[in-house]
């Protein structure tokens, strides 16, 4: 048995693809993928790293295309627990919103944890309705799900946070609710509003 | 039983592999224009193509000095969706499939179109060693607190009550099969959980040849399809009725 602890948010991540998680494991076969490779000094295996050329000497389309790729080997660990329509959609919606056509300079690309929390609610809260994504000028994505004329807008925060805003019409007048919660608890703050409507059944 | 280990490997509708590699290592440097050349032919079977720089640093711990050297770029290729990818080195050519995974027949069958024409560009180079390496990962509900790996996976370290319950655990093993001259890397380990109340540990079966390896591409693809009946044993002597409940 091992105990583990409830699923604790964190600001720290793995770094993408399954990384070997010692020295000795880098004898295998997925070696061959890694660009630097360090040695000792005896020339035995020290460790071994992926070591990113940095941000500020790509262009545009690299640093794209670097942002959608890191996004799209992170979800290869997850993709077991997505239905294959979401997971085409997710991709879609990302290549959408990194055109290089339409990208401005200022832009930011997606925040990978911003988008590991949407991926982490859609599995977690078992979220079948797919909601149209916009990318936030922090790289924070901005997912909103709409019911007739009432909305659920929901920014994914690095560290499985999220902020959410309901806008609904009821007889006595427009009404908004918003809130910051973990992301654990979506379904729970979101009851009194009927959270199944936006997210069950698509 | 080995009939009935593969065929049942292929029933998973949600196979746990998070990552499957061919690798195919030569004995000598290739070139840069082989590496080019190879990279070329393949480059209209992917729809993005980079190249990355690779160095290797030598550390001098006494003299706090590192030498850095060289290695020439290597050239990946992938799919859209970055589940189909190849990478070609001065050292070695790999193909990976990354999840969800679609099954031995749709990654055999890109190997097999792709590596004789490979090789070819790369000048038909002495290969050292071919390497099939499936990387799972496998989750396991928090119950009570607590994740029991043991639930879904044979292979486990023994270590009595005195140490459960454990907070991590690693381990790695090698074995040769001299009657098939295969030789594998198995290990596990808990790792990095992604999924909110779920736990989460690799099973890492890596498949390997380093004698009397062969080099020509029918003789290659043969050995790999041998590598792969030793990996689904692996596989299924690794794993519990549960698990395969949990994947098909």
């Amino acid at each position: 048995m091992q105990p583990l602890p409830i699923f604790e948010p964190s600001g720290v991540t793995m770094p993408e693809r399954v990384q070997p998680i010692s020295a000795s494991m880098t004898a295998s076969s997925i070696r061959a993928l890694q660009m630097y490779s360090f040695r000792s000094e005896g020339g035995g295996p020290f460790q071994d790293y992926l070591v990113a050329q940095p941000r500020a000497e790509k262009v545009i389309e690299e640093q794209l295309f670097d942002a959608l790729a890191e996004a799209k080997i992170w979800t290869s660990r997850v993709a077991m627990h997505l239905d294959s329509e979401t997971r085409k959609r997710l991709f879609r919606q990302l290549d959408v919103l990194h055109n290089a056509e339409d990208w401005d300079q200022r832009d930011k690309t997606v925040n990978l944890e911003s988008y590991q929390s949407l991926v982490r609610a859609i599995i977690h809260h078992s979220i079948d309705c797919r909601p149209s994504l916009a990318l936030m000028p922090s790289g924070n994505l901005l997912a909103q799900w709409r019911d007739g004329n009432d909305k659920l807008t929901v920014e994914f925060v690095p560290g499985n946070r999220l902020r959410w805003l309901v806008q609904s019409h009821t007889e006595e007048g427009p009404e908004r609710a918003s809130g910051t919660s973990p992301l654990e608890r979506l379904r729970t703050v979101l009851a009194p509003y009927g959270a199944e409507r936006w997210f069950d059944g698509r | 039983m080995h009939s009935m280990s593969n065929d049942r490997a292929q029933l998973y509708d949600r196979p746990p592999i998070v990552e499957a590699v061919i690798e195919i290592r030569f004995s000598t440097a290739i070139a840069e224009n082989r590496r080019k050349k190879a990279r070329d032919w393949l480059a209209n079977k992917y729809a993005a193509s980079s190249i990355e720089q690779q160095a290797e640093v030598k550390v001098h711990f006494s003299s706090k000095s590192a030498d850095f050297k060289n290695l020439g770029p290597t050239f990946t290729l992938s799919s859209s969706d970055q589940t189909d990818g190849c990478a070609i080195n001065a050292a070695s050519i790999v193909w990976v499939r990354r999840a969800p995974y679609e099954g031995w027949e749709q990654f055999k069958s890109r190997f097999a179109t792709e590596m004789p024409q490979a090789l070819k560009a790369l000048g038909d180079p002495n290969v050292e060693r071919i390497g099939l390496r499936y990387v799972n990962r496998i989750d396991v509900k928090i119950e009570n607190n607590e994740a029991r790996y043991e639930d879904f996976l044979n292979f486990r370290i023994e270590h009595g009550d005195l140490l459960e319950p454990t907070t991590s655990y690693q381990w790695y093993l090698t074995k040769e099969f001299l009657d098939i001259n295969l030789k594998t890397i198995v290990q596990s380990a808990s790792v990095q959980p992604e999924i909110p109340g779920y736990g989460a540990f690799s099973f890492d079966i890596d498949v390997f040849c380093d004698s009397k390896v062969p080099s020509k591409a029918d003789e290659i693809l043969t050995k790999v399809e041998e590598m792969r009946d030793l990996k689904n044993k692996i596989f299924e002597a690794g794993i519990t009725d549960e698990a395969r409940k949990q994947y098909s």
